[in-house]
């Protein structure tokens, strides 16, 4: 004799196969809203009870199992992160619509205290044969970090095309492993480049004093070798003359910035000095005096661009992926 | 014999030409100091002096008027500055983004 409770517990089974087949997940709360969609009494025991079976079955009978997964995210799968860089010390948010290279929106990822600023991208690196896209997607890549520069205290910026693959893992599982073995690392670095910028600076020799009047043209070869060394002992003097007035526009220089990495001049005539400079951005006013004082002390001509996220010293100061 | 040799100038400046033209002043510039080293050190002295400097003189001035009658010397000093860049960037390899 099947008493009601019998015969109600009996829907709830078909009702469970049907949400089976469904593919829906099977838990007490779904046959309940079921059973309640059915006109079915309430019997959450039951419908518990019946979750758990249908679960253990299903642990034991893999054709059971095979319900369809839930349907995948709408968004096509990217393969690899392409990552502008790290940042710290949120100000402002970054605008929702960010866009960076080809145009891809721009993502942030945190890992404890640093900020992952990149873009779900395919996992081969940005290639192409035209000189015009490369300009394009630099620029997109550089307005990014400044964007970055205006939302966070602290920006170590990467170089272009440093993209995590999916691997093992998926990406950001990957870049995160990166980050929390370079934790310390990357902290220290965002420590030093907080509220700094980079300058680059290029400083070249004004009108040289007294040179030799031409001499007129050698009558013999002696006379011609010794023009010869007359011109060489000019040229190393100037070069002489040239390295101490690196070293005094260095001096100034390490004055107003918090850091100064000079690049050999590799005997470039009339270039005296090419540096990058690390500068806090209230400093930068003084900075920027500085250097017309150099151009008016020294007599020289003072070249200055940025200012930039810190490229150089980035990659300077840290080892970077 | 006369006659000038027309080169068109846009083709000059990656032409042969004006590439060998750099090169020949280029191995002249290194004797020329070589030359001039010795001198100093007494290694070369006298009549040998005087005669590399006056062969060294007249491939100067040939070159002089090599460019001349050609038109090349803004390709061959062009040309050389390539090569100076060429050297800087085997031994210096840089550039990054946001370059200036």
């Amino acid at each position: 004799m099947s008493t009601p409770r019998e015969s109600l517990g009996a829907a709830r089974i078909y009702l469970a196969l049907a949400l089976l087949a469904a593919g829906r997940e099977i838990d007490g709360p779904s046959l309940e809203e079921g059973a309640a969609a059915l006109g079915l009494g309430p019997d959450p025991a039951a419908s518990a009870a019946l979750s758990h079976l249908v679960r253990e079955v299903r642990r034991l009978e893999p054709r059971l199992a095979a319900a369809p997964a839930p349907p995948p995210p709408t968004q096509v799968p990217a393969s690899g992160l392409y990552v502008y860089g790290i940042a710290a010390g949120a100000l402002q948010p970054l605008a929702p619509d960010l866009r960076g290279v080809d145009g891809s929106l721009v993502v942030t990822l945190r890992y404890r205290e640093l900020i992952a600023i990149a873009h779900h991208s395919p996992a081969r690196p940005y290639a192409t044969a035209e000189q015009d896209l490369v300009m394009q997607w630099a620029q997109e890549h550089a307005h990014v970090l400044e964007a970055a520069v205006s939302a966070f205290a602290s920006v170590i910026p990467f170089q272009f095309n440093v993209i995590v693959e999916d691997g093992a893992e998926p990406a950001p599982d990957r870049l995160a492993a990166w980050l929390g073995a370079h934790y310390e690392e990357m902290q220290a670095l965002a420590a030093r480049l907080r509220g700094r910028r980079e300058y680059g600076v290029r400083i070249e020799a004004g009108p040289r004093a007294a040179s030799p009047a031409a001499e007129p043209a050698a009558s013999s070869g002696l006379q011609y070798l010794r023009q010869a060394k007359d011109e060489r002992d000019q040229a190393r003097m100037e070069a002489a003359q040239d390295a101490a007035l690196a070293e005094r526009c260095l001096g100034a220089l390490r004055q107003v910035s918090a850091a100064v990495e000079a690049e050999p001049t590799r005997d470039t005539p009339g270039l005296v000095l090419k540096c990058s400079c690390l500068v806090d951005a209230e400093g930068a006013p003084g900075f920027l005096q500085a250097l017309e004082d150099i151009e008016s002390d020294m007599a020289v001509r003072v070249e200055v661009t940025g200012p930039w996220p810190a490229y150089t010293f980035a990659r300077l100061w840290a080892s970077m992926p | 014999m006369g006659g000038r040799i027309e080169i068109d100038g846009d083709n000059a400046r990656h032409g042969l030409t004006a590439l060998v033209l750099a090169l020949v002043e280029v191995i002249h510039a290194a004797l020329k100091l070589q030359a001039v080293r010795r001198m100093d050190n007494g290694t070369l002295a006298g009549a040998d002096l005087e005669r590399v400097g006056a062969a060294l003189m007249a491939v100067e001035q040939g070159l002089a008027e090599l460019k001349r009658d050609l038109g090349l010397a803004d390709a061959v000093s062009a040309v050389r500055g390539d090569l100076d860049g060429l050297v800087r960037q085997l031994l210096e390899p840089e550039l990054q983004i946001g370059d200036r």
